[in-house]
């Protein structure tokens, strides 16, 4: 008996080895035996991976649904109200307030601070008219109306649309400006039609104000702030990273050109590439010219606060579809109305539930701290997170199992700084106008 | 004797726990090449597919020429899958055209057809909620809303009702 059980034993050991072996032998990964040759040496298909990365290969998103999108007196307006301070409630505020070009357009802090603190992390607006949702839960589907939401947020600018309105009709710089972009202002000077603080906001009397109105003169208004927005947008459109080193070493390895692949990036970096396209997983939400995949997962990120959770994409999604400025609003410039990312937004809680957009990747060394609410002050600490996961407080984390090593993670690391690199674009739009 | 027993027990234990720690790791690329087992199993055009999968996987299902046909788990019909664009777009929604037919080749019309599916093996679903709400005629059916986020394994999974009769099938798709 005894004889027998062991003789089923080693049986099994046996069988289990050969089993293991023969899984092996069928998987020949001919693509890695040959990288092994090189470290610069990229399969067919990693190539097609990397040149899917690359900015030389990017198609600019154009925003149809913005009329004045690619038009040069709206970016030129919309510069000038980017950094205009009088849009704020008290004057302390601008959108270049938490979006300072010398930080690539964030604010360096853990959270944004408008008039007051607030719960999220500001993003870089650059390379963001390329998004298909904006804010980190997605709660607005166009840069414009994207642009539109602080001013009448409490906690950043506080303002409401009849005084962001009134700012521009009293200053003959931007009115003209305005104008030239937008035709003729309409008269809005009569006070008791058009109230200096009215908006459908939360302060009682300046949404009372905004009640008070007749629906034609709500109307003028909110044209007035939208198309205010959609300058906006065409300022932020200009606002573009270029190329990388990586996106330069991509070019040499579609051109085979030797002397620069080995030039470009150093083994650590390679290394990095090799680990962010395979081992480390990163690839499966940062894909594209961006690093993201404009989808929303829950990555496990420590809340900020355990008595008030942030919900993300999961409230994010009623919100947008409620929202008088998106796709299928009467604001949407475009003859076509499909908006099927509304039209099939996802709604399960199980998919969005404390949630949060990919964010791009690019230039992030300069866009610390990290995650939605800044939980990580650097990179490596973000690394340590994927590698090695806090246990999840709200929602499903959709983490998948990665084990990378101490030389790994700062190899990733290393990988990640390639990316670095100016904004695209005229040094002038890069301070505020004069 | 009951001791030498549960020794071997445990000894077998170590041994089968020990297997599967070990195979563990080629788990992930076992399931690739199983993967693609599955597509040139299920695709009727096998012969065409170049002998490197990760090229043109993405070309398998574009276009009706390059439709993949399977049959469903309950054997009442065949289903033909097709994208209405090639190659498969990343990142932008479009449409699909599922074609269902009796094994005997009629044509199902006014079938009730559910579409979902997602990536498996990370845990999630679609990224938008499509649907099949238009009968084109002729057994097909459109498919909108669909959108492949990211590259690798999804799943498209119909279950299709008409009358008492019911089926269900599974597409893998490798973007």
């Amino acid at each position: 008996m005894k004889n027998l059980v062991i003789l089923l034993s080693v049986t099994i050991s046996l069988s289990s080895l050969i089993a293991c072996v023969g899984n092996t032998k069928k998987m020949p990964n001919e693509e890695v035996a040959s990288k092994k040759m090189s470290i610069h040496n990229w399969s067919e298909r990693e190539v097609r991976i990397l040149e899917s990365l690359s900015l030389y290969n990017a198609k600019p998103k154009q925003d149809k649904t913005n009329r004045v999108v690619n038009n040069a007196d709206a970016a030129k307006l919309g510069q000038k109200l980017f950094f205009d301070k009088r849009f704020s409630t008290d004057g302390t505020v601008a959108c270049a307030s938490c979006h300072k070009p010398k930080l690539f357009f964030t604010d360096g802090l853990p959270q944004a601070v408008g008039l007051s603190k607030t719960t999220r992390n500001a993003p870089s607006i650059v390379g963001a008219s390329n998004n298909t949702w904006f804010f980190l839960d997605g709660r607005v589907d166009s840069l414009w109306s994207q642009a539109l939401h602080p001013i009448e947020n409490t906690l950043e600018h506080g303002n409401n649309r009849s005084q962001f309105a009134k700012v521009i009709f009293n200053d003959p710089e931007l009115k003209k400006d305005y104008e030239k972009v937008f035709g003729p202002l309409p008269d809005i000077s009569n006070k008791s039609r058009f109230p200096d603080n009215a908006g459908p906001i939360r302060v009682r009397e300046i949404k009372k104000a905004w009640k008070n109105m007749a629906p034609a003169d709500q109307k003028i208004i909110t044209d007035i702030f939208v198309n205010g927005g959609k300058a906006i947008a065409a300022y932020e459109t200009l606002l573009q990273p270029a190329p990388s080193r990586f996106d330069k070493y991509v070019k040499a390895v579609s051109n085979n050109d030797a002397e620069k692949i080995q030039s470009l990036l150093n083994k650590d970096e390679v290394a990095g590439l090799d680990i962010f396209l395979d081992k480390g997983k990163c690839f499966i939400c940062h894909n594209g010219p961006m690093f993201s995949d404009q989808g929303f997962h829950n990555i496990g990120t420590p809340p900020l606060n355990v008595k008030k959770y942030d919900f993300g994409r999961s409230k994010a999604v009623r919100r947008v579809k409620k929202n008088p400025f998106n796709c299928l609003s009467e604001y949407n410039d475009s003859k076509d109305k499909s908006c099927d990312e509304l039209k099939y937004i996802v709604i399960h809680e199980e998919e969005t539930m404390a949630a949060f957009k990919t964010p791009s990747l690019r230039n992030v060394t300069k866009t610390g701290p990290y995650m939605h609410g800044g939980q990580y002050k650097t990179l490596s600490e973000v690394i340590k997170h994927y590698n090695d996961p806090p246990a999840t407080k709200v929602g499903m984390n959709k983490l998948l199992d990665i084990d990378l090593t101490d030389e790994e993670m700062a190899q990733l690391e290393a990988f990640l700084k390639t990316l670095d690199s100016p904004i695209a674009a005229d040094p002038s739009l890069l301070t505020a106008p004069n | 004797m009951i001791k030498i027993k549960s020794a071997v027990k445990f000894i077998t234990s170590l041994t089968v726990i020990s297997f599967i720690v070990s195979c563990a790791s080629s788990n992930l690329k076992k399931a690739e090449s199983q993967f693609q087992a599955n597509m040139m199993k299920h695709g009727h055009n096998s012969n065409k597919m170049d002998h490197d999968q990760h090229k043109n996987h993405s070309n398998v299902f574009g276009k009706r020429e390059n439709a993949v046909t399977q049959l469903g788990e309950n054997g009442h019909y065949k289903i033909t899958l097709f994208c209405n664009e090639s190659p498969i777009p990343l990142g932008r929604i479009h449409d699909w055209t599922v074609h269902i037919e009796t094994q005997d080749g009629k044509p199902v019309e006014n079938a009730k057809v559910f579409v979902f599916g997602g990536m498996p093996m990370h845990n999630h679903e679609f990224s938008t909620i499509p649907k099949v709400k238009e009968y084109l005629g002729n057994g097909d059916y459109r498919v909108e809303g669909i959108k492949f986020n990211m590259i690798g394994h999804w799943e498209m999974r119909f279950n299709i009702k008409r009358g008492r009769m019911k089926d269900r099938v599974i597409f893998k798709i490798h973007m």
